[in-house]
């Protein structure tokens, strides 16, 4: 088999103050095939995000990566210069953020931001009045000339993805794309991200803490906790029986349709902040599954194409038959 | 647009009004323009001519309306000194100050945005440091003094510039680098904080994410940001600037607003004191209205109300 | 859509380690006791004339206005021709410079100190009555601080100068005057913030007479940001001394002031540097002293004036 696209092992990434070096990604392992759609799901401090953005160089200063390998085609980019990286941003992998509202330069039109997009990959203006098009503008033209602030948050996430799109990178990183948007702009934006990733053969690596986006868009999903991937594998099968406490946790506080609960099960307790990590499981404290074992490295338990952190997959597994009874 | 500029215009008026209303209480009431205008050595009668003459006997509120209406006109009264009107002599010496202070400016935001960039870009680093203390040290510095080691280094000891006095470009460097050295360390810790906030903003990021070189990011992206704080501090500066100029411009015999306006002051002319200071805050008053327009221009998102 | 109230969107602010939260909500107090370098700079810069000024009969090897002609323009100490006992120098007139120097230092800070003494008092008066009384007071008040702020101050100071007799106490008052705008417009501010807090509220409602809360609510509430202006204040307030009466407009000989020795200076620039260089350099430590100590002082104190830094 020939190598991924990118992949992402053992990563570590800390933050490092006055010689003092303090882990908030540790051990995080990935891979992205060309044209496949990744998602990483955790809640907010699990480090996806962290993780997202080492593989763009595009850390803020108060984070290094400290160990592990971040590989796109085959170069470590760990190791590639500044520059290099810089180089392999637009054209190769572009990215989309968070907050479409403060992510355009409010003073520069969005032709001039997509021209420089586009510039970078060697693209003119018939490409980016083409992208316009696919991401559903109906007036291409007069979008160039608007500002920032003449658009709303869901069409500024479109020319996001146009000016992300528009040189034809090989991977999108996506980070929470949709999270900021109206409920109903949600699902359109995330159908066009499909579209378009399909139509392009763009592999995708999206950011989320909501299960529904990694339902609609991702064909394999890892799920993050405490700076870790505690399990990997096809999303249909993960989110079906999940192999991880934290996993089942997720998806027991998630609603979904038909829901006949009363009230959402909330996580109990928070994420443990990094200088709480140690060696053993760090949803111990969480978990209703925890044992004094759990106090131990967890396994890494692997089985087809799915893998799991947990010394109690079978106690899980027997959970979930009893509750489909 | 139009309206827009009548409305400022219009909110001028009362500021002018109180300057002028300060200054007619000031040299009307405190002072007593007659016995500054005769000397010490006038006859009671002399004065009592004088004073009928000047209309000093009149109520205070006739003697207010009368000015008010001498102003308006553009009289200010005869300067004593020069035996002739105020107004002219004081706008006669505006483009030698204006060319000093816009020298210092310009000077000023040569030295300042580079060295701001550098600092922000470089945050908490050893250029950072550096510059924030060379811009407190500067700050620090009263500008007639520096003028005056300005002097002492490049006229009197290497004499590679002239001492004092005007005429030609050589005798506007060493008053431009006194007068805005201070500018500039002001406006260098303006640059860097804007900068350092708006680097920091989510469309940098997005511009680094482009690929961008960290040239373009940094002053297309963030220094265009950074246009609106920073205009707004250079012509805040400027009117400091004014103030400044007038110590500047006594130290380096520079023909300008300041030194007639000091004289003015030590001699007691206040026909020129008032007409000057008249202009000053005309001038300034110019200016902010500008620097708002000016924001206009550049950025479209501040709505004008 | 979202699977908990826990899961809130996680942005790059989550990126940021959680300890660096707990120091920004570190009390001001603790702030005060941890002195930065520049800090201690400042407290030198400023405790040394400062202590002189204090004790400068004590330390004046001679009388500041003493004049010997046969010992004019002599050079300080490590020149060729220096003569002990004149440490730095004697002036055109053989006035010891560094008793000139010490009793300049006594007039600077003097009129410093008072002139910002009576700005302040103004200021905060202005400002709290303004703030707190609101309505039809405040907005006389503060277009009135509008306007004056509109123009240079210094022009303001040179049209009073020019119809008082100029001295060292036509300059403290003319100082104090032109200045209290700017603690008007701060305190103001203040207050009409604090009004809103639920203490102030409190205490109306309890029937606390109004100048009971000016005095004893807001007035300690507002204090800070006061010591920081006043401290920075005290700083342009010497600059501005010095220059007028450089511009011969402020103290008046035989009163010394730094600045008038600087005037004296000017014209021997070419036979003797030492005249005019010292009282500008008395002048530049002291006021860079007082502009660190002004930095700390707002660091630690008042984090709503460090905005933007």
């Amino acid at each position: 088999m020939s190598e991924p696209l990118l992949k992402i092992q053992n990563l570590q990434v800390s933050a490092t103050r006055s010689s003092a070096k303090l882990p908030v990604v540790d051990g995080a392992s990935l891979s992205i095939e060309r044209g496949e759609r990744v998602a990483l799901v955790g809640e907010s401090g699990s480090g996806k995000s962290v993780t997202c953005f080492s593989a763009m160089g595009l850390l803020p200063e108060s984070l290094q990566v400290t160990d592990g390998s971040i590989r796109y085609q085959g170069s470590e980019l760990t190791a590639l210069g500044a520059e290099k990286l810089r180089r392999l941003r637009g054209p190769e992998i572009a990215m989309i953020y968070q907050e479409p509202l403060t992510s355009l330069n409010p003073l520069l039109t969005i032709g001039a931001q997509l021209k420089e997009a586009a510039g970078r990959a060697k693209a003119g203006r018939r490409e980016i009045l083409e992208m316009l098009d696919r991401v559903g503008f109906a007036d291409p033209p007069r979008i160039l000339r608007q500002r920032p602030h003449e658009l709303s948050g869901g069409m500024r996430q479109r020319v996001m993805i146009a000016m992300a799109l528009v040189g034809r990178p090989k991977l999108l990183l996506a980070d929470e794309p949709t999270t900021a948007l109206d409920v109903t702009i949600q699902s359109q934006v995330l159908k066009l991200m499909y579209d378009l990733s399909y139509d392009l053969d763009t592999a995708v690596l999206i950011v989320s803490h909501d299960l529904s986006v990694v339902r609609k868009l991702a064909d394999t999903v890892h799920v993050m906790y405490a700076g870790q991937v505690v399990e990997s594998g096809p999303v249909k099968e993960v989110l079906a029986t999940p192999r991880h406490p934290y996993t089942q946790a997720l998806l027991d506080s998630a609603p979904h349709m038909g829901d006949t609960r009363d009230r959402l099960e909330s996580i109990p307790g928070i994420v443990p902040t990094p200088d709480q990590w140690d060696q053993g499981c760090r949803f111990r404290s969480r978990c209703p599954l925890a044992t004094e074992q759990c106090e131990q490295r967890p396994p890494k338990v692997e089985e087809d194409d799915r893998a799991s952190m947990c010394w109690h997959i079978d106690r899980l597994v027997a959970r979930q038959q009893e509750a489909a009874v | 647009m139009g309206t827009y500029i009548a409305g400022r215009l219009a909110q001028m008026i009362p500021t002018l009004l109180l300057i002028i209303t300060i200054v007619f209480l000031l040299v009307y009431i405190v002072g007593d323009p007659v016995s500054l205008m005769l000397g010490e050595h006038a006859t009671p009668e002399q004065v009592a001519t004088m004073r009928e003459a000047m209309g000093l006997n009149d109520p205070l509120l006739v003697q207010y309306f009368n000015y008010l209406g001498s102003v308006l006109t553009g009289d200010f009264g005869d300067s004593y000194r020069y035996n002739q009107a105020a107004l002219p002599l004081v706008l006669d010496r505006i483009p030698a100050t204006l060319t000093l202070a816009i020298g210092a400016i310009l000077l000023a935001l040569v030295i300042a945005i580079p060295l701001g960039v550098w600092a922000a870009t470089r945050r908490g680093g050893v250029v950072d440091s550096a510059v924030s203390s060379l811009s407190v040290l500067a700050k620090a510095m009263p500008n007639f003094w520096l003028g005056i080691m300005l002097i002492l280094l490049f006229a009197v000891v290497l004499q590679w510039l002239p001492v004092s006095g005007s005429g030609s470009w050589a005798h506007l460097v060493l008053p431009v680098v006194a007068l805005g050295t201070g500018t500039a360390a002001e406006i260098t810790r303006l640059v860097r904080s804007s900068m350092v906030e708006i680097l920091s903003q989510d469309y940098i990021r997005t511009a680094r994410g482009k690929g961008l070189r960290q040239r373009v990011v940094v002053y297309k992206h963030a220094l265009l940001n950074a246009f609106v704080p920073v205009t707004s501090i250079t012509i805040l500066q400027f009117s400091t600037l004014l103030g400044g100029a007038l110590i500047t411009e006594v130290v380096f015999s520079w023909p300008g607003l300041g030194q007639l306006l000091v004289n003015a002051v030590s001699m007691r002319d206040m026909a020129v004191v008032q007409a000057a200071v008249f202009v000053i805050a005309v001038m300034v008053l110019a200016l902010s209205l500008i620097s708002d327009l000016l924001f206009k221009a550049v950025d479209r998102r501040i709505s004008l109300g | 859509m979202a699977e908990s109230t826990t899961m809130s969107a996680s942005g790059t602010g989550s990126v940021e380690p959680a300890p660096a939260k707990s120091f920004s909500q570190r009390s001001w107090r603790s702030k005060l006791r941890r002195v930065p370098l520049s800090g201690w700079i400042g407290l030198v810069l400023v405790g040394v004339p400062a202590v002189v000024a204090i004790f400068a009969p004590l330390l004046m090897p001679h009388s500041p206005t003493e004049i010997d002609p046969t010992r004019a323009l002599l050079p300080p100490i490590g020149m060729e021709g220096y003569q002990p006992g004149h440490l730095l120098g004697t002036d055109n007139l053989g006035r010891d410079l560094l008793s000139r120097l010490i009793e300049g230092a006594r007039i600077s800070l003097l009129i410093g100190v008072l002139s910002v003494v009576l700005a302040g008092s103004i200021g905060l008066t202005v400002g709290l009555a303004a703030g707190y009384y609101s309505k039809w007071i405040d907005a006389l008040l503060m277009r009135f601080v509008d306007a004056l702020l509109a123009i240079p101050s210094i022009l303001l100071i040179l049209v009073i100068l020019g119809v008082l007799d100029p001295g060292m106490w036509t300059l403290i008052f003319v100082l104090g005057i032109t200045n209290w705008v700017i603690y008007a417009r701060q305190i103001r501010a203040e207050v009409l913030e604090l009004r809103e807090r639920q203490f102030i509220r409190a205490a109306q409602n309890f029937g606390v007479s109004g100048p009971t809360i000016l005095l004893r609510h807001l007035t300690p509430n507002v204090m800070p940001s006061f010591i920081v202006l006043s401290t920075l204040s005290v700083a342009t307030v010497i600059v501005t001394e010095s220059g007028l009466s450089f511009l011969g407009l402020g103290v008046q000989p035989p009163d010394i002031s730094w600045g008038l020795m600087l005037t004296t200076g000017r014209d021997y620039l070419a036979t003797a540097w030492w005249i005019s260089t010292l009282p500008g350099l008395a002048i530049t430590f002291t006021v860079l002293g007082i502009l660190l100590l002004g930095d700390w002082l707002r660091d630690a104190l008042d984090p709503r004036l460090a905005v933007g830094r």
